[in-house]
């Protein structure tokens, strides 16, 4: 997996948790939990963002016709 | 020499032989006359000036711009005596010459292919959200390229980046950036978007972009395409058929991947939004709950005032059947000294008269029947 991978993927558990919050009816108790999580997903996603190189590959097939 | 006899055959052969001994191959610049396309596979062109004219010959497939009579042209062609005899030009390549042409050609393929629908709106997919892998065919050297991964590390990382490194100009460029695009397209562990970069540069170094069949291939791509041409106001007939269309490579960097810091922003102020939405239920809630209990309260007090207002009305009854509230009215009580009841009194027996001030007391006289 690549790390792109990875912050995607904790991404879409965020979005998970953000449109948790944004339900009618939230209980207050599992709010704080919730909310928590969230928190502890976006400081992972910039810590991950300030760390991760993108890997550059120049392809050895020649392209001449 | 004068005595060699050969065939018609042979003389068009060793004639033949001779032309491409001397002229491999040859550029000829002149104006285009009596251009004409037999069976959709055979082109037929004179290459003229004011004093000379040379029919010209080529395959369709070969011409990859467009041209018309009138315009400026440089052919690259080998010399030929045809088995007819007749002297002829193979050409391999046609470029337009001349800013009225090149412009000029770039209208006419770019009218053709508008009619066969190629740049319509409605075939151009949308660009991959955050793409793991990324397709980059572009010349290494160039600075378009140096300027577009620069922007690109900025904005985002743990990329894979697949360079093909290809020529970005001249007659090989079209032909190699299609290559690179097929590689893409055929690869077993593809990327999710193919970017196509070139930096700046005059109109006929970009105009490897308008060759025809790279202009097809970007079309039928499978995987999406996005370019990077040139400046700001240089539009390719590339950039018409591509998915996405950036004005300068950095621009293409900028259209494929947030940057990360406005993007990590955004998840906290996401995140805040939430919150804030979780503090504004609370507030009602909490709100409904200060109206709920003062509507209890306001019961209770209806409650109580009802019930007070019932104990008073009883405790006023109550008083009234006090028998001593009626000794206070001026009545007296009469019972026997003993206190039994007066229906058997007699003669001669203590009666106690209480008044409400004092208890006097008195004797029967009689007790007759009414």
């Amino acid at each position: 997996m690549t790390k792109s991978s990875t912050i995607k993927e904790k991404l879409s558990q965020l979005d998970e948790l953000v449109a948790w919050f944004e339900q009618d009816d939230i209980d207050i108790e599992q709010s704080l939990k919730k909310f928590e999580q969230a928190e502890k997903l976006a400081d992972e996603i910039g810590d991950e963002l300030k760390t991760a190189k993108n890997k550059i590959e120049v392809i050895k097939k020649k392209f001449d016709a | 020499m004068e005595k060699l006899q050969l065939s018609p055959s042979d003389f068009i052969a060793l004639t033949n032989q001779t032309l491409e001994y001397a002229y491999p191959s040859v550029v000829i610049v002149g104006e285009v006359s009596s251009f004409k396309i037999n069976q959709d596979k055979f082109v037929f062109f004179d290459i003229k000036d004011e004093n000379a004219s040379v029919g010209c010959f080529m395959m369709k497939f070969q011409l990859r711009i467009a041209i018309e009579d009138g315009m400026m042209v440089a052919i690259t062609a080998q010399p030929k005596l045809t088995q007819w005899g007749k002297f002829s030009l193979t050409v391999r390549l046609v470029q337009p010459v001349g800013e009225g042409s090149l412009k000029r050609s770039f209208e006419l393929l770019k009218a053709k292919l508008d009619k066969e629908g190629l740049f319509k709106p409605e075939r151009k997919r949308s660009l991959p959200e955050l793409p793991a892998r990324i397709g980059v065919i572009s010349s290494t050297q160039a600075a378009g390229y140096g300027d577009f991964i620069k922007i690109l590390d900025e904005r985002w990382g743990g990329m894979q980046i697949d360079v093909a490194h290809t020529q970005v100009q001249g007659d090989v460029a079209p032909e190699q950036i299609i290559r690179a695009l097929q590689h893409f397209n055929e690869s077993a562990e593809p990327p999710e978007i193919v970017v196509i970069i070139r930096g700046g540069g005059s109109l006929d170094d970009l105009s490897a972009f308008n060759d025809e069949l790279l202009v097809r291939a970007i079309a039928s791509s499978r995987l999406p395409v996005i370019t990077g041409i040139g400046h700001e106001n240089d539009v390719s007939l590339a950039d018409l058929a591509a998915d996405k269309r950036a004005s300068t490579p950095s621009n293409v960097a900028q259209m494929l991947v947030p940057d990360k810091l406005e993007f990590t922003q955004g998840l906290y102020s996401k995140l805040h939004r939430a919150i804030g939405q979780l503090e504004h239920d609370y507030d009602i809630r909490q709100q409904k709950l200060a109206a709920d209990l003062q509507l209890v309260v306001q019961r209770l007090q209806m409650q109580f005032e009802f019930t007070f207002g019932q104990y008073k009305s009883l405790s006023r009854s109550l008083s009234q059947l006090n028998p001593r509230n009626v000794l206070n009215r001026g009545y007296s009580l009469v019972r026997l000294e003993n206190g039994q009841s007066l229906v058997g009194a007699k003669k001669g027996d203590v009666l106690d008269i209480e008044t409400s001030k004092s208890i006097i007391k008195a004797g029967v006289i009689s007790n007759d029947k009414k």
